[in-house]
């Protein structure tokens, strides 16, 4: 095993002297971006399949695609939020990490691009499952503030073997 | 959760062929989809929020083959005389901060209760010798450093004090007995 398991581990007073953050963001913000994405993915369920699905896909696609290369807040979503959403609720009681969500935004375009893949090579049927996917989490995100691309970091971890 | 999703997916693709391919049957299929992953969630996160007991402490009663306890000196820090929280944390974990806060002010207020923070992608021996699949994952060990239960997700003062109490009226019995 490459971690020793005698490796100094962050002691108590870690959480005196918090590790260096990116500033932190409006927690509401992604939760915002995810209602928007869900229901522009919903939409992509509701045209089935066919050049008019694909294209929304591809629209969810790019902004995940700014999602990943600028964080969440970065993203259209997330300058509509700060534009319109945001002057017009109280300041947040705590913020937000941002990198969490930007990892989801990863996945996100994972999950999209395989599904924008299997319909350029011949299987429509990527673009509805793809998006079923994506809605799900997005939904979740939405509506309950759970990160569930946030929850497969530890997995994906496990899973990279060990040298 | 992957597994989660997968098993709405899949109930998804089963349903599609009855749905038909209508504009109605579309919009169901979206409705069920929601209403599935929503209950999968709620369910999942109430019984991830209680402190629920290790079946590998060497409590009477507790069926799971032993996992070896852990020391003060693999966790560079003394273990608590009453309990000790061990919480993993990620860099991905939205939800980590809001537990450091919770059980920092439990450490910090009531006696012979130590809080340690292990960041998971350095100690992945550990992520693995404990089964922790998510962050934050919390183990609250017994004084001898044993796993007496643990916890994941959003964390209250209320439950992880009522997982304190738990854990000092059973130790405290099998010190009588």
């Amino acid at each position: 095993m490459s971690d020793s398991p005698t490796a100094p581990i962050a002691d108590a007073q870690s959480a005196d002297t918090p590790r260096p953050t990116p500033a932190g963001i409006d927690p509401r913000g992604p939760r915002f971006g995810a209602a928007i994405t869900a229901a522009l993915l919903a939409i992509t369920l509701l045209l089935g399949t066919g050049p008019a699905a694909t294209a929304v896909l591809t629209v969810v696609a790019l902004l995940f695609v700014l999602g990943v290369a600028r964080g969440v807040q970065g993203t259209l979503q997330g300058l509509a939020f700060r534009a319109w959403v945001r002057p017009r609720l109280a300041p947040p009681s705590e913020l937000e990490d941002p990198r969490p969500p930007r990892f989801a935004q990863v996945v996100g375009l994972l999950v999209v691009g395989a599904g924008l893949l299997f319909a350029a090579v011949g299987f429509p049927a990527g673009v509805p499952v793809a998006a079923a996917v994506a809605l799900v989490a997005a939904f979740l995100n939405a509506a309950f503030g759970l990160c569930l691309g946030c929850e497969l970091y530890l997995l994906q971890r496990r899973w990279v073997p060990q040298h | 959760m992957a597994v989660h999703t997968s098993v709405v997916t899949g109930t998804l693709t089963s349903l599609a062929p009855d749905a038909g391919s209508g504009l109605a049957g579309r919009a169901a299929l979206i409705v069920i989809l929601l209403a599935a992953a929503s209950g999968v969630w709620l369910v999942t996160a109430r019984r991830a929020a209680r402190f629920r007991p290790s079946k590998n402490h060497p409590l009477p009663g507790r069926t799971g083959a032993p996992v070896a306890a852990l020391t003060s000196t693999e966790l560079s820090h003394e273990l608590g005389a009453r309990g000790t929280f061990v919480q993993f944390s990620s860099a991905t974990c939205a939800t980590c901060p809001q537990v450091r806060r919770v059980l920092t002010e439990l450490a910090a207020t009531e006696s012979g209760v130590v809080h340690i923070d292990i960041q998971s992608e350095d100690h992945m021996d550990l992520v693995r010798r404990f089964s922790v699949y998510r962050t934050p994952t919390v183990l609250l060990l017994d004084p001898d450093g044993a796993v007496h239960s643990r916890t994941s997700g959003p964390l209250t003062p209320t439950r992880a004090l009522a997982a304190l109490a738990q854990l000092s009226h059973q130790t405290t019995r099998s010190i009588d007995v």
